[in-house]
């Protein structure tokens, strides 16, 4: 039967030129139109995504720059804090071994009783142990009892002796000259 | 394959083209939100660096401030002598001051290095060889330990002098010089300054 015209009558009827599509081919249109829009929902939910993620990176590098810098900064101060910690120990081993010797000599002296007299008094201190203080002492008359009186006059003040020797001195009708030697050591620091 | 069978395939690759640009921008986006996550992490441990060693300076500066008072304490009379001319000064001047001391002997010894040390990195050596009255004497050793009070009396001799209250003192003093550019320990040795 033949069709009637649909849109005008100056297009002539044409047979299909090609057969026609299969049903499911119907889908196609539908397929492509929901591929468009989903790619077009997707595409835009990852660049929002992605921009994000790039801003969340960005700003994570610039906060950890900012604690590396101050990181940095703190160690530079510790540094600088252990290094100002090394000169004190070494400040204070010095001053350690700069405590006045007048004490000690002051202390011989007063210690020497009447009618004995010092001859000669020697007190020093190596670079290598300078808060120990090698002492010799040279007396007349007194012997070992004013090397008694010496050494406890020392103790008081706070020194202690050790590889002690007492030498006896005696020439002709002298007795009681001795030579008295010592290293002393500070047993008690007042401040320390 | 006629035009309709072209036309569909050629729908499907457009369409497969898009599925493509959506997958290459979402490989995109996992990547971008991989390096957030790295970059997050480093900021954790940068963070965690930050808080250990704002810990440690704060102990640090807890159980070295006595020491470094201390120091600070000390320090002007340290930097007093940077060098051994410095050292001549203070040294000779003090030693003089009491009349009536007869030396025999004064100076300088050469700068000695301190080994072990990075501060007090040389020791100027003072000597000095006297007779006098015993007290004047005494005076001046005391006059010295007091007024150079980084000074330390490495040697002293008393001998008995001449006359009755006369004694004869051999003395050495060490001085700690701290150079202003503070060089390798003993570097800077210099020529005996008599």
């Amino acid at each position: 039967m033949k069709k009637p015209p649909v849109l005008h009558d100056l297009k002539n009827e044409r047979p299909d030129l090609t057969p026609p599509l299969p049903a499911l081919m119907a889908l196609l249109p539908c397929l492509f139109y929901a591929a468009v829009a989903g790619s077009i929902g997707l595409a835009t939910l990852s660049v929002i995504n992605t921009k994000q993620a790039i801003a969340a990176e960005e700003s994570a590098l610039a906060r950890e720059q900012d604690e590396l810098a101050q990181t940095t900064l703190i160690q530079s101060e510790l540094t600088a804090i252990n290094d100002e910690q090394n000169r004190a120990k070494e400040v204070r081993s010095w001053v350690q071994t700069t405590r006045p010797l007048m004490t000690m000599i002051t202390s011989i002296i007063n210690s020497i009783k009447t009618g004995n007299t010092v001859t000669s008094l020697r007190l020093a201190r190596t670079p290598e142990n300078p808060e120990h203080i090698d002492m010799t002492l040279l007396i007349n008359n007194g012997g070992s009892t004013q090397v008694d009186e010496t050494r406890e006059a020392l103790r008081k003040e706070g020194y202690q002796p050790f590889r002690e020797d007492t030498k006896s001195n005696e020439r002709g009708n002298r007795s009681g000259d001795v030579t008295y030697t010592a290293v002393f050591v500070e047993t008690s620091r007042p401040g320390n | 394959m006629n035009q309709k069978h072209l036309a569909s395939v050629l729908l499907f690759a457009v369409m497969i083209a898009f599925c493509q640009g959506v997958l290459m921008l979402h490989k995109k986006r996992q990547a971008a939100e991989e390096a957030a996550e790295a970059a997050e992490a480093r900021l954790n441990t940068a963070t965690q660096m930050h808080s250990n060693a704002l810990m440690v300076l704060t102990k640090t500066k807890e159980t070295t401030a006595p020491l470094r008072t201390y120091f600070r304490m000390w320090l002007p009379e340290f930097e007093k002598i940077d060098s051994e001319l410095k050292a001549k000064d203070a040294f000779l001047p003090t030693i003089k001051r009491i009349p009536n001391i007869v030396f025999f002997d004064q100076g300088m010894n050469p700068l000695a290095p301190n080994k072990e040390s990075v501060f007090v990195t040389q020791r100027a050596a003072g000597r000095a060889r006297m007779v006098g009255d015993y007290q004047k004497c005494l005076q001046m050793l005391s006059m010295v330990e007091r007024e150079l009070p980084t000074s330390r009396i490495s040697s002293v001799e008393i001998r008995k002098g001449e006359r009755a209250n006369d004694i004869e003192v051999s003395l050495l003093v060490e001085l700690p010089v701290i150079p202003p550019t503070a060089p390798a320990a003993g570097s800077a040795l210099t020529a005996a300054n008599k």
